[in-house]
């Protein structure tokens, strides 16, 4: 995905490892501000498989050919990186369905939906001496336990035809690709390169298609759990898009439970409290309290103190408890962020 | 006949679709059937797996098949769930901790267990295996525990503990390629009885082969020549390389050129991938596979027309192995080695593990540095240690396999240089003797061999229908 990396910077310099760490999924607060801040988190798990190797030589090869210029741990794109990423906005497949990043796990989603779909194609054909798509064999069980139903089959059909319709009304190639990946009775569906081939799409595009086609798929079924398909997917979409001890948390403090008291009954350190508000403030700004969380007097300090675009601010502690300080100053600048955004 | 054969035969023709057996798989299944430790050297080709598919309808219980590689494990697998009768599990370190306990826990309900040796070993997998009821164990690619043989891999040392543990009441050693020596060493290291163990040996000759070698110039002569040759051999065919790199870039030549469907096939695939590839080519919707030569090993198609070798292979066994893929149906196949100045600099580096000095090592043994100072063969060292090889032992182990390794690539090289029949240089280096030479022999003695001359039939290809059908069609041609 060299190409939407380099969509992922702009003129200004950013943390890149932030961006690393964003396509990789891995989701601590400084990432997660940072890519509010960036306006990247759309992109959160869309090269789970990325390694610390390829991203170092990604980032080295585009500054021999003059696109990204590197200073400490931060990064930019020059003019000729401009222009290369405008190209790439206008040329490139863009995803659809990125704002559901948070919803699964693509690999393990994919892999249970396929064969799933493989084994009602060839139950429907009455071939039991066929290959499975040879997933892990727990998952292999909640397959088979899915299968029993008898009723399955005759709606199978149907329930693919309207998620193939769903992405048709996004880009008809979401559907083409949806409906060419899955395998059956006589049906291999496409290769990677065949996709690329068929849909006259570069690699690191199919790979971008995947993940919207399974974010697009997995949305679907969100909202429509009367599907047999959701009773197969269930355990794999989130509920929520925060973790689930977050979660907790928020809904905690949402009922008035202050964090010291959330930290005492759940066994859990204010630190990592504070974190889950941070994250909850992030991705869900909506559900918060921001009243409660971040008192009027507080953040009239903060404001007379901190000006200027949010990311040029320094952390700056006034009282003995810096700890808390830095929670609210890293509040403030979320919810200066997220007004800035309109979110909130 | 016996009753006991008459079944076997009922069984090969009603579960296998097979009137007759192929040479020395009937001796071996009744040998092993009736509880003699057997060792089975049959050519690749020859239908060793059904060795110990086959028993699974005469006999109770678990058979636990031992395999070094987990794309031959995968490979294995996919085919026992393709004839449907029999569940089967796959036990190594792809799967996490709960899922080999949870495999563990329900091991009673499977007919067949893949693992690898270092899975087998582990102390709750064996306590396990005292416990359910087993009725064969059995080693693939036996050769993996001889020092002398090129793929030796210490962890199936450990093999002759678990045997006289868990006492299966049937043992079967299957390997495509053991010199005397190497068959003997197997049988020594694993504890057993010379005496007591039958031996089936069939030549490891595939007269339907055509062997040649091709030397060229540098490797841009070797892709042109490649091209040419992909021209006039069309469909059903496997490149074997040394390296994804180069199998993923000379795929996309050959489809360019050639026009053909090339599926590459290496590690690096994920689930979805290599099924897909796997089936296409089983049902002739691919025409050639680039494959890295380890992950080539679960190719498996009887129709297979011709095998090239883009890198030279480490050893003569390996490249025996592997070009025995072709022809599996008996009728005419290429094997082809494709060879420029330099290429053994590539499996010299593949060959040789590199040595600490005497300091270094001794300090990693005596835990003041990591073992992950060792780099790719920390894994090779730690086993070592870990069952207490000192570090002189472990050295001269090394120094050894190092030996042995410049020693199979001289070997190699001679097959490459001959100037002799290049079946005889195989059945000798294998002990044996060739009594009848096929009228189309190899590229020493037919050295204007064209592909014509080969008598390839032709390939069955399959009309790609569906990758031109609408999405809407192609979702209901899956149920209707």
């Amino acid at each position: 995905m060299d190409r939407y990396l380099l969509t992922m910077f702009t003129d200004q310099p950013r943390r890149f490892r932030v961006i690393e760490n964003l396509v990789r999924n891995k989701r601590t607060q400084a990432n997660l501000f940072w890519g509010l801040n960036y306006q990247l988190l759309n992109w959160s798990g869309s090269n789970n498989h990325l390694s610390r190797q390829k991203f170092d030589q990604w980032l080295g090869s585009q500054q021999r050919e003059g696109s990204l210029m590197i200073e400490g741990n931060y990064a930019w794109l020059t003019d000729a990186g401009m222009l290369l990423k405008q190209s790439c906005l206008q040329s490139m497949y863009q995803p659809h369905n990125s704002q559901w990043s948070w919803l699964i796990n693509q690999q393990k989603f994919a892999d249970r939906f396929l064969l799933g779909v493989q084994a009602e194609s060839e139950l429907a054909h009455r071939n039991r001496h066929y290959v499975p798509l040879n997933i892990s064999p727990t998952e292999m069980v909640t397959v088979r336990r899915w299968l029993v139903n008898p009723q399955i089959t005759n709606k199978l059909e149907i329930e693919l035809q309207m998620i193939g319709q769903k992405l048709a009304r996004q880009d008809i190639r979401l559907a083409e690709f949806f409906a060419h990946r899955l395998i059956g009775y006589r049906t291999t569906g496409w290769t990677n390169q065949q996709a690329q081939f068929m849909l006259k799409l570069s690699a690191e595009e199919i790979q971008i298609l995947n993940w919207d086609v399974w974010l697009g798929v997995a949305s679907y079924l969100k909202m429509h759990s009367q599907c047999n398909l959701y009773r197969l997917m269930e355990s794999l979409i989130s509920q929520v898009p925060i973790s689930n001890s977050a979660w907790q948390t928020l809904q905690d403090f949402r009922e008035g439970v202050t964090i010291q008291t959330i930290a005492r009954h759940r066994h859990l350190k204010v630190s990592t409290v504070r974190e889950h508000l941070l994250e909850a403030a992030i991705i869900v700004p909506q559900a918060i309290d921001w009243n409660r969380l971040l008192p009027w007097p507080v953040e009239q300090q903060l404001r007379d103190h901190y000006l200027g675009p949010v990311a040029e601010w320094h952390f700056k502690s006034f009282t003995t408890d810096s700890a808390a300080d830095f929670f609210s100053f890293r509040l403030y600048q979320i919810k200066e962020l997220q007004q800035s955004h309109g979110a909130i | 006949m016996e009753q006991s054969e008459i079944t076997l035969h009922n069984i090969l023709l009603s579960k296998y679709h097979f009137k007759a057996f192929r040479p020395g798989q009937e001796e071996s299944l009744v040998s092993t059937l009736k509880g003699i430790p057997t060792l089975a050297i049959l050519p690749t080709g020859a239908g060793k797996s059904l060795l110990y598919q086959l028993p699974a309808y005469v006999t109770r219980g678990l058979i636990v098949v031992i395999s070094p590689l987990i794309s031959l494990m995968q490979d294995q697998v996919d085919r026992i769930r393709q004839q449907g009768d029999f569940k089967v599990a796959m036990l190594n370190s792809r799967l996490d901790y709960q899922e080999q306990r949870t495999i563990l826990q329900s091991l009673n309900d499977y007919r067949f267990l893949f693992t690898s040796p270092e899975t087998l070993v582990k102390p709750a997998v064996l306590s396990r295996l005292r416990q359910v009821a087993l009725s064969m164990m059995v080693v693939d690619e036996a050769h993996c525990i001889s020092q002398w043989g090129p793929n030796f891999r210490p962890e199936y040392l450990l093999l002759k503990n678990v045997i006289a543990d868990v006492q299966p009441p049937r043992l079967l050693l299957l390997t495509a390629t053991a010199p005397a020596t190497v068959a003997n060493d197997i049988i020594q290291k694993l504890g057993l009885d010379r005496n007591g163990v039958k031996t089936i040996r069939q030549s490891v000759d595939r007269p339907n082969i055509f062997l040649a070698v091709k030397k060229l110039m540098d490797d841009q002569a070797k892709q042109r020549y490649l091209i040419e040759i992909i021209h006039r051999l069309g469909s059903s065919g496997v490149v074997y390389f040394s390296s994804k790199k180069v199998a993923n870039q000379v795929s996309q030549l050959i489809s360019k050129e050639c026009g053909l469907r090339v599926g590459v096939y290496h590690a690096g695939l994920d689930n979805l991938e290599r099924f897909q590839i796997q089936q296409q080519f089983m049902n002739n919707q691919l025409d050639l596979i680039c494959a890295t030569s380890a992950f080539g090993m679960g190719i498996n198609k009887n129709d297979l027309r011709y095998v090239i070798h883009y890198h030279l292979p480490g050893s003569l066994e390996s490249y025996v192995q592997e070009f025995g893929r072709a022809g599996r149906d008996g009728q005419p196949a290429l094997a082809l080695l494709l060879y420029c100045p330099g290429d053994e600099y590539l499996q010299q580096v593949l060959g040789q593990i590199e040595l600490p000095d005497n300091g270094v090592l001794q300090r990693i043994y005596d835990g003041e540095l990591s073992l992950a100072s060792l780099g790719d063969q920390k894994e090779l060292f730690k086993f070592y240690f870990n069952h207490h090889y000192s570090v002189r032992d472990v050295q001269s182990i090394m120094r050894e396999q190092n030996r042995l390794s410049k020693q199979r690539l001289k070997i190699m090289m001679n097959y490459i240089n001959a100037d002799k029949c290049l079946r005889r240089i195989i059945t000798e280096y294998f002990g044996e003797q060739l009594d009848k030479q096929p009228q189309m022999c190899c590229s020493i003695d037919q050295p204007d061999w064209q592909v014509q001359d080969l008598g390839l039939p032709d390939v069955e290809l399959l009309k790609e229908e569906a990758s031109q059908q609408n999405w809407q069609q192609v979702i209901k041609q899956l149920f209707h």
